[in-house]
């Protein structure tokens, strides 16, 4: 996209006023998207996404820029642009660039655009059929399926010039139940960093049939009643918990500030000592993986928890800087529009030794949340909610009744401390995390996993 | 890019009409910390959404390459088209009679320096910090300012342009005592930069971290609410979709058969309003072309008319409402401007209050994203504000969750303020009263 000889220029001419990093982040992204609606195709569109981002660092602050004209005049007249910025300072010149191959860790079988249209379409009809005819009940199936192709080529002044290929599929499945009284609805969704073999290799029908079965289930329960109780948080998606509760604070992004609770907290203990959490961006084809983040950097494994002392946070090349912490591999930006930032990529609670059955059976009286829906957090008071979307009352040790429209609500650094029993069932779902640099696709993860006398919210009140 | 040319070879490979939103966009960012510059970020971007029918039938391609190969994009709009199966029937504007004036562009943030824009959230930054000893952080404070410009052309010689302007200042105070933290955020949207006022603005977002420390939750039942406007704002905001007929065509809104109907208390009025005068977004006509209009969509609790675009216009067999904006990669709907107005008597915030025996002010609102439910009506968002007792607030409540569902509590209203202000998420409303709502807490 860009030449090395003009990425050189570029940043010779962006640094000349004294700062002292360079870097540009040039992409052309193709998406694609498609909808259907009871069984019609109602959508099949694309976007294509082109431009660069230039930005330059001297010490901490930051100077950027961005512009879909990637031609040299207008990339130089960037760069004199942004280095106006700093007042004269000691030029130090950019270092000869060196190209480096990029290894790819997740294999790319079927690519988005080796497939027409009309191939692709075939899976929102699999799961169409599937449940059209499941119950009387459901008045809408909305599939939804999105593929990129993403190209970057990211090169900076310490002499780093690399480009690398990303693919994500994603398929998102949406069912509405109604009685003619009320509605109740219920989405899934399945996605990788991956070609089209995901949905190959995928039981497109099962994954269409829960989530009918889910929406009929929440249909016919009973409001939840609010209180303090123990809440059993189911595998998979429940991991959104983690993800919002607690991992969101670990970002350089508020830790680097002093303003997150877990600001110099490194040592010690900040959870139960059952809890592990890691965030992993190389796990094979997973939805948020990639072989090198935003800034070029290989991504890796973080141990972020281990037995409840906190080991790391998750740190940017200019967070690295105000913090001295090394950089973790996880800078990320949804696209050359959004500096990037210190973010998460799957990130999950290690397996601990209970069973699912022995959590439950253990659970006197709590709310069993099978299915989260998404939440936020301050990360500067740690206060997080989030929605269940399929719950269910536990009462001596049996699960009883479904219940619906229950939130929980409450703060990431108590919430650490109460989790007191970790599943051996570690599962992964979908999301789409949005934060400073932008929507960017992570997969949250945990085994089932209790926690004690959480806030749970609801509509239903005591007769 | 040649449009013209792209149109002509679009209509050449079989297209009926085609369309392209051409957009130029520029904004300017600027971060502080602790007095100094911490992230200064200009941008400048285009793109060029194609919009192309065939059979009744609408495919979309948006590029931001001015360079993209014209045979590229109508090959991508033919194999796209090709799959369409919906019965909907789409199609693009040949315009409307007439149309409401452009808003003349403030030339006031151009003539205003860097230095100044920097200086201003320079003094928010340290007006925030110095309000008290108790303000441990602020945790940010930016300037961002946008220009953006559109142009519509289309096959059936439609050729609109309009441009909007704004910027704003935000803030986040973190206070501390006693072990907890809280802390509140501040933005100010203004068309003029003049209008900024960071004393102003750094005292009352470090007041409001302030008035909620030593916050606790109260005991679960349920309580008269009082929602401050801008909480109001936000659940307003998020319950607008159910007025869209989109919605209603997917049979996702619980509005669906009851045009005409009372919905509402009898206090309430929504008007969609994309020509008010004082908003910062004024919009002349929609992103198909259509003027726009000031219009009831609910009034004195009955409901007059979904919102439209061309397309569901047509499937219900009436007229666009002028509310077709883009939303992802096609044309969404969208109200500018929804504003709550009564025609009761209103009383202030104050009064409101002093008349409450036991009850919770909210002042804020978080979660209502995923915790809603856009098909029934039902809400759970976390909440936090104030616990009245005889009248008078008591004390800072935070961490409970108010829940309910959005058309019974809309019928349930108890009393209206009359202070009314229109937010950033372009919602209009003052503070609201309803006679009690379920919360969940200690």
């Amino acid at each position: 996209m860009i030449s090395k000889e003009l990425c050189r220029q570029v940043f010779t001419t962006a640094l000349k006023t004294g700062g002292d990093f360079a870097e540009l982040f040039a992409e052309t992204t193709y998406y694609n998207y498609y909808e259907s609606a009871t069984g019609k195709i109602t959508k099949a569109d694309g976007n294509h996404l082109y431009g660069a981002s230039l930005r330059i660092l001297k010490g901490s602050l930051e100077v950027s820029g961005y512009t879909n004209d990637l031609s040299k005049d207008s990339l130089l007249a960037l760069a004199e642009k942004l280095a106006a910025a700093f007042a004269d300072g000691k030029f130090v010149d950019a270092a000869p660039l060196e190209e480096k191959r990029v290894d790819t860790r997740h294999p790319i079988l079927r690519k988005p655009l080796s497939l027409s249209a009309q191939d692709k379409i075939k899976y929102l009809d699999s799961a169409y059929q599937a449940i059209k005819d499941y119950s009387p009940e459901i008045v809408q199936i909305i599939l939804n399926l999105r593929d990129d192709t993403q190209k970057v080529l990211i090169a900076n002044s310490e002499g780093r010039y690399l480009e690398d290929e990303r693919y994500h599929v994603i398929m998102y499945c949406h069912v509405v139940a109604g009685d003619g009284k009320t509605t109740q609805d219920a989405t899934d969704s399945i996605g990788g960093h991956v070609g089209y073999e995901l949905l190959d290799n995928f039981d497109i029908p099962a994954f269409a049939k829960s989530i009918a079965d889910r929406a009929i289930t929440m249909l016919h329960s009973d409001e939840m009643i609010g209180g303090i109780m123990d809440v059993v948080v189911h595998n998979a998606f429940g991991g959104v918990l983690l993800h919002e509760a607690c991992v969101h604070s670990l970002e350089a992004t508020s830790v680097a500030k002093g303003a997150s609770v877990f600001s110099g907290k490194l040592g010690t203990k900040i959870a139960s000592e059952i809890v592990t959490a890691i965030d992993d961006g190389t796990i094979k084809n997973a939805w948020g993986s990639l072989n090198v983040d935003d800034e070029g950097e290989t991504t890796k494994r973080n141990v972020l928890i281990e037995n409840g002392i906190l080991k790391s946070y998750l740190v940017d090349y200019r967070n690295s800087r105000k913090m001295n912490h090394p950089v973790t591999g996880s800078s990320r930006r949804q696209s050359y529009k959004f500096s990037p930032t210190s973010r998460m990529s799957n990130t999950f609670f290690a397996p601990g030794k209970h069973t699912f059955e022995e959590i439950i059976a253990k659970t006197k009286y709590g709310l069993f949340a099978k299915k989260m829906g998404g939440g936020s957090v301050d990360p500067t008071t740690g206060e997080f909610n989030f929605a269940v979307n399929e719950g269910y009352m536990v009462e001596n040790g049996k699960i009883t009744k479904p219940v619906r429209g229950a939130t929980l609500v409450g703060s990431g650094a108590q919430i650490l401390k109460n989790v007191d029993m970790i599943g051996d069932n570690l599962e992964f779902g979908y999301g789409m995390c949005g934060s400073l640099s932008g929507s960017i696709p992570t997969s949250v993860g945990q085994p089932t996993i209790r926690v004690q006398k959480l806030t749970v919210g609801g509509r239903g009140e005591n007769k | 890019m040649n449009i013209k040319l792209l149109i002509d070879k679009a209509k050449t490979a079989g297209f009926d009409a085609v369309e392209v939103y051409e957009t130029q966009s520029k904004g300017l960012q600027v971060l502080v910390y602790d007095g100094e510059v911490e992230e200064n970020k200009v941008t400048s971007a285009k793109s060029y959404t194609v919009r192309a029918v065939c059979n009744d039938k609408m495919t979309v391609y948006t590029t931001e390459t001015e360079d993209e190969d014209l045979d590229f994009i109508v090959s991508r709009l033919k194999e796209n088209v090709a799959v369409l199966t919906t019965d909907e029937e789409f199609s693009l504007f040949t315009g409307s009679e007439k149309y409401p004036p452009g808003r003349k562009m403030n030339p006031i943030f151009t003539q205003t320096s860097l230095e100044d824009k920097i200086k201003l959230i320079v003094d928010l930054e340290k007006t925030t910090k110095n309000y008290d000893k108790r303000i441990v952080h602020v945790a940010h404070c930016r300037y961002v300012e946008h220009y953006r410009f559109v142009k519509i052309v289309n096959s059936y010689g439609l050729n609109l342009s309009k441009e909007n302007q704004f910027a704003y200042v935000t803030v986040q105070a973190v206070a501390k005592e006693n072990e907890q933290t809280q802390s509140a955020i501040e933005i100010k949207v203004k068309r003029d930069f003049s209008e900024f006022d960071a004393d102003k603005i750094g005292k009352t977002v470090a007041k409001k971290a302030i008035a909620m420390l030593n916050a606790k939750p109260v005991p679960s039942k349920s309580y008269p609410i009082i929602f401050e406007n801008r909480a109001m704002s936000e659940l307003i905001g998020t319950f607008a979709s159910i007025f869209s007929a989109d919605a209603a065509i997917k049979k996702i809104t619980p509005l669906l058969g009851k045009v005409g109907k009372t919905v509402f208390s009898n206090k309430i009025t929504f008007v969609d309003d994309p020509l008010l005068e004082e908003a910062v977004t004024y919009s002349p006509f929609d992103d198909e072309g259509v003027a726009s209009y000031t219009k009831n969509v609910v009034e004195a609790g009955v409901f007059k008319t979904f919102l439209h675009n061309l397309k569901t216009a047509k499937y219900f067999k009436t007229k666009s409402t002028g509310n077709g904006y883009k939303t992802g990669s096609g044309i969404g709907i969208q109200a500018t401007n929804f504003c709550l107005r009564t025609n009761e008597t209103t009383k202030s915030k104050e009064e409101i209050i002093s008349g409450t025996q036991e009850g919770l002010l909210i002042t804020e609102l978080a979660g209502l994203h995923s915790g809603t439910n856009h098909v029934n009506g039902d809400f759970s968002a976390q909440a936090s504000g104030f616990l009245i007792e005889n009248g008078k607030i008591v004390r800072p409540v935070t961490l409970i969750v108010v829940s309910g569902n959005y058309i019974k509590m809309m019928n349930e209203i108890d009393e209206i303020g009359n202070d009314f202000k229109i937010f950033s998420n372009e919602v209009g409303t003052p503070s609201v009263k309803i006679t009690k709502l379920p919360v969940s807490g200690l």
